[in-house]
């Protein structure tokens, strides 16, 4: 049996909760992004999507999770315990398992003065979340920069068709620090603004943060019409911070997912939630790769402008809002474009628009050490 | 002048992590970037990093970078008609 | 069947390739310096190298030394990557946050900032090998040997790659562990099969 299900799902951001509240608030053009001030650590001004104070704490509080976790933690636990809510599965059985997609874990620990803490471990991280569940598996955990998150589900699906689980917990998540926010300072990659992906006045990304969770499984009951299909990795081998040029390396990942589905033929694509951070370089790949297949027509969109890029969380964040867009038939607007900006031209989608039947949505992403990742989702009929 | 361009030298071996270079290696005219010495986007950062700690020198968009960066002189002439007094 | 054609491990102590010792390390060494003895002593012409961390480092010698003699006969697309460890980029992480926060002036190294990721390793061999396939970053306490093995023979089984090289690299606390594998398909049966059972094994022998 290789049907792979998806029994449920959480966004928890900024902007909401649940799946459900995240997308109420985008078809509004609502936006996470808020300018934030400077602080006697990080001497300069920066847009970013961040919780508000209280709000993790307060959701925290509500699912009676004891205060002696991380942050990150407790954005994870919550995130699973919304996805859960009726959910009749038992996180505790050993035919589950969790993934855990990452890029830095509790790094605000790191600022403690105490620096041998264990919860800077990935690991411990990890452990700290799937044994709140008291599951007896060790979690795998996922950092491969901002591939994470897409690589999670690609990893998801592999095992459960090999049957080395019968359900597995995904969940990706990633904070706000000042270690990020400094070292993309550096980079000089962080926008003066709200970020504007695929624009010609991009100036490059915000961070944002963000927990996003799956549920999946062998035995589903027709949850969701989804079908997870193809699903690749690659790397350039060009450069370990700056994006090839060509896009070979895109370009790789979408023809290996393609080449995975029976008689599949690019035509059927109906939209593209790219990686779109809103940096001059990865949009100008994108574009290419895109060109590559001919898919210039296709409505595309990317979701940074809501959320800001949040790394580990990002690719299950962006996945979940594409197979949503698939089942409400609804594709959202990329928030902050409004002109061409890329060599290749792509039909960027300026405004929400509600469509007939949508099919097939392609989702990619990019990241640091010159990788990338690409998947497919089907919206099954007469389910 | 010469004397900001041997300094400079030790400098940029220091920030670049140029370990297989002696100062005496380099020429003050030679390109510093597409060429032997193999630097590239990161470098070029560094560089703007160096220049600020070192001497009080802001380089705030890429294509200034691109001019002043093209050799060890170049930056030693940009220190010393911009250094902070 | 795919099989371990190939591999190298190094800690403190020394490296070993194929079960001989190749060098024997002065472990009163800063890493730093041994990484540099040994990159000298391999004679190869890469100035990159010294701008990497020092888990690059520990990657890119025992590559050097996996792959050195060695012509990959298949599209670079078909040749896979991955690589697990324990402490992430840590060691580069806790170096960054003190240099950037913990100095009279706010000051961020953008050279350094980029290898607080711990697949930024992988991008360097796959740069330097021309490594374009499927690859993937975990991080455990212990190498999860039944589920690499598993994974990486479900990639194999559906021809997505031909050869890879998987493993261990860590680094914390200047203390370098790395255990890298060549994976072929099987020809004779001089080489050992690719499976949980001998991954462990060799797992083992750089823990020893």
């Amino acid at each position: 049996m290789d049907k792979i299900s998806i029994l449920a799902d959480n966004i928890l951001s900024p902007l909401g909760n649940s799946t459900a509240s995240n997308i109420e608030a985008m078809l509004q053009g609502d936006s996470g992004i808020q300018k934030q001030a400077a602080t006697d650590l990080l001497p300069f001004d920066y847009y970013a999507s961040k919780f508000s104070d209280t709000q993790i704490d307060n959701l925290s509080e509500k699912f009676q999770i004891d205060s002696s976790y991380s942050r990150l933690e407790k954005m994870c636990l919550v995130s699973i315990k919304e996805a859960m809510s009726n959910l009749p599965l038992d996180l505790s059985s050993a035919e589950l398992g969790f993934i855990v997609s990452t890029t830095k874990g509790n790094i605000d620990l790191l600022s403690v003065n105490n620096k041998d803490q264990q919860g800077k471990f990935l690991y411990n991280f990890a452990n700290n979340v799937s044994q709140y569940f008291n599951n007896p598996n060790k979690p795998i955990v996922i950092s491969n920069a901002c591939i994470s998150g897409v690589l999670g589900i690609i990893t998801a699906k592999r095992l459960l068709r090999i049957g080395h689980y019968k359900h597995i917990i995904l969940v990706g998540a990633d904070l706000i620090s000042d270690f990020t926010l400094s070292g993309f300072y550096a980079l000089k990659a962080m926008s003066s603004d709200i970020c504007k992906p695929f624009d010609k006045n991009r100036k490059g990304i915000n961070l944002g943060e963000a927990a996003s969770c799956m549920i999946l499984s062998r035995e589903g009951n027709g949850e969701m019409p989804i079908s997870i299909c193809g699903g690749a990795s690659s790397n350039d081998a060009n450069h370990i911070s700056g994006p090839s040029r060509t896009g070979a390396g895109m370009i790789a990942v979408i023809k290996s997912s393609f080449a995975q589905i029976e008689n599949f033929q690019k035509e059927k694509i109906d939209f593209i939630s790219a990686h779109g951070t809103g940096t001059l370089y990865n949009d100008e790949m994108e574009s290419k790769a895109f060109n590559h297949f001919k898919l210039n027509d296709v409505p595309l969109n990317s979701f940074k402008g809501y959320f800001g890029h949040t790394l580990g969380a990002a690719g299950i964040l962006e996945s979940i809002l594409s197979y949503q867009s698939l089942l409400t038939n609804n594709l959202f607007a990329s928030r902050g474009f409004s002109e061409q900006g890329t060599t290749e031209v792509l039909n960027v989608l300026k405004q929400n628009e509600k469509k007939d039947n949508l099919s097939w949505a392609l989702k990619t992403a990019s990241g640091f050490g010159g990788c990338n990742a690409a998947i497919l989702f089907n919206k099954l009929e007469n389910v | 002048m010469e004397e900001i361009i041997e300094k400079l030298k030790v400098q940029l071996i220091d920030q670049l992590n140029l370990e297989d270079f002696k100062p005496s290696d380099i020429d003050a005219d030679e390109a510093l970037f597409d060429s032997r010495l193999g630097l590239d986007s990161i470098d070029a950062l560094e560089i703007i990093v160096l220049l600020e700690r070192e001497y009080g020198i802001k380089v705030l968009n890429q294509e200034d970078g691109q001019k002043i960066f093209k050799s060890v002189r170049s930056i030693a002439e940009h220190i010393s008609a911009n250094k902070e007094v | 069947m795919f099989s371990i054609a190939k591999y190298v491990i190094l800690n403190s102590r020394n490296i070993i390739v194929d079960g001989e010792e190749f060098l024997k390390l002065d472990h009163s060494l800063e890493f730093k310096e041994q990484a540099k003895k040994i990159y000298q002593s391999l004679e190869i012409d890469y100035p990159k190298f010294y701008k990497m961390d020092n888990l690059s480092k520990a990657a890119f010698i025992s590559a050097e030394l996996l792959l050195n003699q060695h012509v990959f006969n298949c599209d670079q697309e078909k040749i896979g990557l991955f690589i697990s460890n324990k402490a992430s980029s840590l060691e580069t992480d806790e170096a960054y946050y003190t240099k950037t926060f913990e100095q009279d002036i706010f000051q961020a190294n953008p050279a350094l900032f980029v290898y607080t990721l711990p697949n930024i390793m992988m991008g360097e061999l796959c740069i330097r090998h021309k490594i374009k396939g499927e690859q993937s970053m975990w991080v455990s306490d212990n190498l999860n040997a039944n589920f690499v093995s598993k994974y990486v023979n479900l990639l194999f089984n559906d021809n997505l790659l031909e050869t890879a090289v998987i493993g261990w690299v860590d680094l914390y606390q200047d203390k370098p562990e790395t255990m890298l594998c060549l994976l072929e398909k099987k020809e004779e049966n001089k080489n050992l099969e690719f499976n949980e059972e001998n991954l462990m094994a060799l797992y083992q022998k750089l823990k020893g």
